[in-house]
């Protein structure tokens, strides 16, 4: 394995754990977020929702609305249709072999959800506009509704879309070999059903967005905490039709996204039609109970593993019941189509079948979640290894080592599709298992539960768990784009601007991107200044996704660098008269090679480049510039005969071990140790890695622990306030403690893979995992999430019955 | 929206206030429920009555008696720390509430209890402490009992035209626990149980977030409160005063049924923690 890069070492580039850039400034509030921006004559947008699950609209009065204080102007769905097309589909359903709808920014008929909007209201102020939309009142003819995909599958099941001839939106068998035959021949079969509760990214801030139309240039211009601003633009051009050169999307300061902000959402659109209709600045800001509509993951699964004696596992069947929700056209209803690819995770099974179901709910639709379907993919894969551990009496972490695939093996071609870059998953669980001292925990354990030592837990548990990450895709067809653009400029003066397709949601990519283009570009971290997420001034790119960024946002702006560095060295070794070879390029100067003290500094080469075009630069094309695209390796859209792409490029990993404490009485949980040791290949910086890998990990927690969305009969959501839907604070998380492992992609710039999302699923597996090991002299199952104390007192007290 | 806002300067103000008030009328204490409530048109009053400048703070004690204003802060709660007598209990109790310096600096003891929420710290600890209301409204005072004040979930004896303006109770006592189980740090209370050990060596214990309004028993004094036989004595005596509460309380968070089995074991650690303020008095008393 190679990496390709040949860039020196130096003080802020490629693998230093440099502070985020923006990290000051965003703890002394110094930056702006989408809600700061205030021009003058702002109007302030408020939505009107549907109070009923499913119904069609009869009549909108908006007659007490209209005339309340403040009021603008009041807009129903009818209206809106009549200037608007629907909003292409992030990932259309249909080229999917799937069912669509049309999804618009206002719904003019059927309701399918509670929350759907059905009109808006536009007035000076923003407590004005509140106050007013909830003056509107709209007739329903009411339909049954469904909320559970279990009941959505059932024949006789309200039909969410009526002129379906059921709720299936997608459905398709993932896998390879002759799984049936291997469970017939296996030794040992293991069975489980889990479930994965809805839950919510949960971002500090929520979705906004600022429109404003310019009746006189007939220019729309869009402001927003969002992470695509270029499919955002393409797709404002299709449903407000209009050129897309007169549209300019601008990402806002965004304060976290976590896949929730991609584009495609009902608001993008509205608040952009009431900028036109009004001729004026409009801003929408999502209130908290709104941001909660937004489900994350919601997946039942039924899997069963079939093994040899000695562990190896020969087969996995799984049937996956995945509930989407209504529609969206956002990305996130295909999250389940990943769910079923990540099977099986980085283990040697060849023989898989994974039957996927996508059904439609009278619940509000899936947004893109971090973890893309893959986190529930890796609960479930981690939990059945479990259950087979126990069936064969045999230590978690060695079943897991026995099944492994291993490093000489890859890239290794999964029973779905997947190409595995690179790894070595069992140094990964050597690692997590050396630094929490995994025996001595053993040890604890066994003392307390034969009653000797003077232990003051209750039940320890350790959970063990294992994941693979598929990351930076790419969807044939679709705006999901597995190669992105970045401009390097440099000015006269030897400062460097870099703009770039990708965008940062918080993560801190832009320090990540300004490492690389120090390193490969030769100068200083401080000259460089990163410009992100602005159609008007950044190449055309896709924004943030996928862990994409450092993987193209920077390779690109690698190959970007490289060009003007090529520039500056010419330049330079004339200036110096030496040839190009007798020089580099490093820390701010072109240097002779064999003698450090001949020396010119970059501003007077960059200066030499613009000034003596026709003397020093004479031959040279005297260009500071450069806009390269980087594609990675390992990506393949042609079919093989199993009918598998291969979307995925680069696929990091990692081990978790949770140590948690279960009160017998209460059925809380309390994690007390932790471990991830993670691999996402080189780390162009290690801190913001780390601090991506925790936030995983926490979110992960999370899902495992406490959060959930919960709908009453009606399907409105109970849950949303963050009293109801609870977040772990920081005081009930253990030290996360973190170990590196670096296998390189040998198909990225500089052998790195996605980083970000990995943890997610790990973490709810390990706590899963850890939760039943405390509980197993009561020989309870832990079949699903989270594991609130009803939850854990329910099994604790079943167990006990038994 | 659109409501008036008074902000009355005394309590002769205050009464003129109460008097001209247009209902309905929203009373603000610290405002860390009210204010939301509005903003989110879960509450549209026609008044907002902001009872900041009226100087209900601070906690006073005569005759054996402690009075406690109704917009005493938590955090003034806080400074009691070590005083065997004064609001002992209400300093335990003042010490968990969570939500960060905001709410401890603004929330207050009688907007917490005028609030009434079950899953919440206040009503069951004044219920331990048998603590009496005094309200105020146009036509005068009237003092009512915890029993009269906590009717139910969200509801208190208080008239739409009346505000709480102190709690008093008798100065305890030998010794007090408190024990609060939440689901997790951000989550309401989901049972609480405040002890206090009587004079005649037995305890009285209050439990919040058990039912719609406060529990309160008499149990007997363990030797150990993991005895089983004494875990049975609690069951036992819990079962009336539940029923009377109207039965287990239900939320978004818990069902009624899950608070009814972990109230036992709420109890248990509130008298352990009441016995051993208990046994740590006594030592402090022999040193």
């Amino acid at each position: 394995m190679t990496i390709s890069t040949t860039a020196p070492i130096t003080p802020g580039g490629i693998g230093k754990p440099v502070a985020k850039r923006d990290g000051t400034a965003l703890v002394q509030g110094r930056v702006r977020y989408v809600d700061d921006y205030n021009p003058a004559a702002l109007l302030h947008a408020s939505v009107v929702r549907s109070s009923i699950a499913h119904g069609r609209i009869l009549s909108i009065d908006t007659s007490a609305a209209e005339v309340a204080p403040g009021v603008i102007s009041v807009v129903t769905g009818a209206e809106a249709a009549e200037r608007t097309e629907p909003i292409p589909y992030f990932i259309d359903p249909s080229s999917r072999g799937g069912r669509r709808v049309d999804v618009r920014c206002l719904e003019p008929d059927l309701v399918t959800y509670v929350g759907q909007p059905v009109a808006a209201v536009v007035a000076r102020t923003r407590s004005q506009a509140r106050s007013a939309a909830r003056l509107v009142t709209v007739e329903y003819d009411q339909l049954p509704h469904v909320l559970h995909a279990r009941d959505s599958v059932q024949s006789n099941a309200p039909r969410v879309y009526p002129d379906w001839p059921d709720n299936v939106i997608f459905s398709k068998v993932y896998g390879t070999g002759d799984p049936d035959a291997r469970l017939a021949d296996a030794d040992v079969t293991v069975t489980g059903e889990f479930q994965v509760a809805r839950s919510n990214t949960a971002p500090i801030e929520p979705r906004g967005y600022l429109a404003n139309w310019d009746s006189i240039e007939e220019h729309l211009t869009l402001q927003g905490s969002l992470q695509n601003p270029h499919q955002l633009r393409w797709m404002l051009a299709q449903t407000l039709g209009l050129d897309e050169t007169r549209i300019s999307v601008q990402t806002s300061k965004i304060g976290g996204s976590f896949g929730l902000k991609m584009q495609g959402l009902p608001e993008e659109t509205l608040v952009c039609l009431l900028s036109m209709l009004l001729e004026a600045p409009v801003k929408w800001i999502e209130d908290r109970p709104e941001t909660f509509m937004s489900g994350a993951r919601e997946q039942h699964h039924r899997i069963t593993l079939g093994a040899k004696r000695d562990g190896t596992v020969v087969a996995l069947k799984n049937e996956i019941l995945a509930d989407a929700g209504s529609l969206t056209a956002q990305a996130g209803w295909a999250m389940c189509n990943m769910s079923a690819t990540t099977f099986p995770s980085g283990y040697r099974v060849q023989d898989c079948q994974i039957d996927l179901r996508l059904v439609a709910t009278n619940k509000p639709p899936l947004s893109a979640a971090r973890g893309f379907g893959k986190d529930s993919a890796h609960f479930v894969m981690e939990r059945a290894m479990d259950l087979l551990a126990r069936e064969l009496e045999m230590d978690p972490g060695e079943l897991r080592r026995r099944n492994f695939v291993g490093p000489e093996e890859f890239p290794y071609r999964t029973s779905t599709g997947l190409n595995i870059d690179s790894g070595d998953y069992d140094g990964l669980l050597t690692k997590a298992q050396d630094l929490i001292g995994y025996a001595g925990w053993r040890t604890r354990q066994a003392a307390l539960r034969h009653g000797t030592g003077t232990d003051t837990l209750s039940r320890i548990g350790i959970g063990i768990a294992f994941e693979v990450t598929p990351e930076s895709s790419d969807s044939p067809g679709s705006f999901v784009s597995g190669y992105d653009t970045t401009t390097v400029r440099m000015s006269s003066g030897g400062r460097v601007t870099v703009l770039t397709g990708v965008t940062s949601p918080g993560g801190g990519n832009d320090t990540g991107i300004a490492q690389i283009v120090s390193s490969e570009l030769g100068v200083p971290l401080e000259w460089i200044d990163v410009v992100q997420g602005d159609t008007d001034r950044c190449p055309n790119g896709f924004g943030n996704f996928s862990g994409r960024s450092m993987v193209v946002g920077g390779g690109s702006a690698a190959l970007a660098a490289r060009d003007v560095q090529a520039t500056l060295r010419t330049v330079g070794a004339r200036l110096l008269d030496e040839s190009v070879e007798a020089c580099e390029v490093i820390d701010g100067a072109v240097r002779v090679i064999a003698d450090q003290s001949r020396q010119v500094d970059i501003p007077t080469v960059a200066t030499a480049v613009v000034q003596r075009a026709f003397a020093e630069a004479d031959g040279v094309e005297p260009r500071l510039e450069s806009t390269r695209a980087f594609k990675p390796g390992n990506i393949d859209h042609t079919p093989d005969e199993h009918g598998r792409i291969q979307p995925y490029p680069t696929y990091s990993s990692c081990a978790h071990i949770a140590v948690v404490d279960v009160d017998d009485e209460t059925g809380k949980v309390d994690v007390i140790d932790y471990v991830i040791a993670h691999d996402c290949g080189t780390m162009i910086n290690p801190a913001l890695v780390e601090g991506q890998a925790r936030g995983a990990v926490v979110m992960g927690l999370g899902a495992a622990l406490t959060e959930q969305l919960a709908f009453d009969a009606e399907g409105r959501l109970i849950t949303d306030r963050f009293k109801t839907y609870l977040l772990l604070r920081a005081s009930e998380v253990p030290t996360l403690k973190m170990a590196h492992q670096v296998t390189p992609s040998p198909f990225t710039m500089h052998g790195n893979k996605g980083a970000g999302e990995a943890g997610l699923g790990g973490a709810q597996a390990a706590i899963a995992n850890a939760v039943e090991d405390a509980l197993s002299d009561l020989r309870v199952r832990v079949d699903r999430l989270p594991l609130t104390p009803p939850r854990v007192l329910d099994l604790i007290e079943r167990g006990r019955a038994q | 929206m659109s409501y008036s806002y008074l902000a009355p300067a005394s309590e002769d103000e205050l009464c003129e206030a109460l008097r001209t008030a247009r209902q309905p009328m929203a009373v603000i204490g610290g405002g860390t429920m009210v204010i939301p409530r509005i903003t989110f048109g879960q509450e549209t009053p026609a008044t907002v009555l902001d009872l900041s400048k009226v100087h209900l703070d601070g906690v006073g004690q005569a005759d054996g008696i402690t009075t406690v204003g109704a917009m005493t802060p938590y955090r003034s709660l806080h400074q009691f720390d070590g005083d065997p007598t004064i609001a002992r209990l209400l300093h335990k109790v003042a010490l968990v509430v969570t939500g960060g310096p905001q709410i401890r600096n603004r929330g207050t003891v009688g907007g917490s209890a005028s609030f009434a929420n079950p899953g919440s710290d206040i009503p069951g600890a004044l219920a331990a402490l048998g603590a009496r209301f005094e309200l105020r409204s146009p036509s005068g005072s009237r003092t009512l009992p915890f029993t009269e004040f906590f009717v139910g979930p969200f509801t208190t004896g208080l008239e739409a035209d009346e505000v709480l303006v102190s709690i008093s109770f008798a100065s305890p006592l030998a010794a007090c626990g408190y024990y609060k189980f939440k689901l997790s740090q951000s989550s309401w209370p989901i049972v609480t149980a405040a002890s206090i050990l009587q004079t005649d060596d037995r305890l009285r214990v209050a439990l919040g977030g058990l039912a719609g309004r406060p529990v309160v028993l008499q149990l007997d004094r363990p030797d150990r409160v993991d005895d089983a036989a004494w875990r049975q004595h609690v069951s036992t005596v819990l079962r009336e005063p539940l029923a009377a509460a109207g039965g287990p309380w239900s939320d978004e968070l818990a069902e009624g049924s899950y608070r009814e089995r972990i109230a036992p074991v709420v109890i248990a650690r509130s008298v352990a923690d009441c016995l051993a303020d208990s046994a740590g008095r006594q030592g402090g008393n022999r040193a």
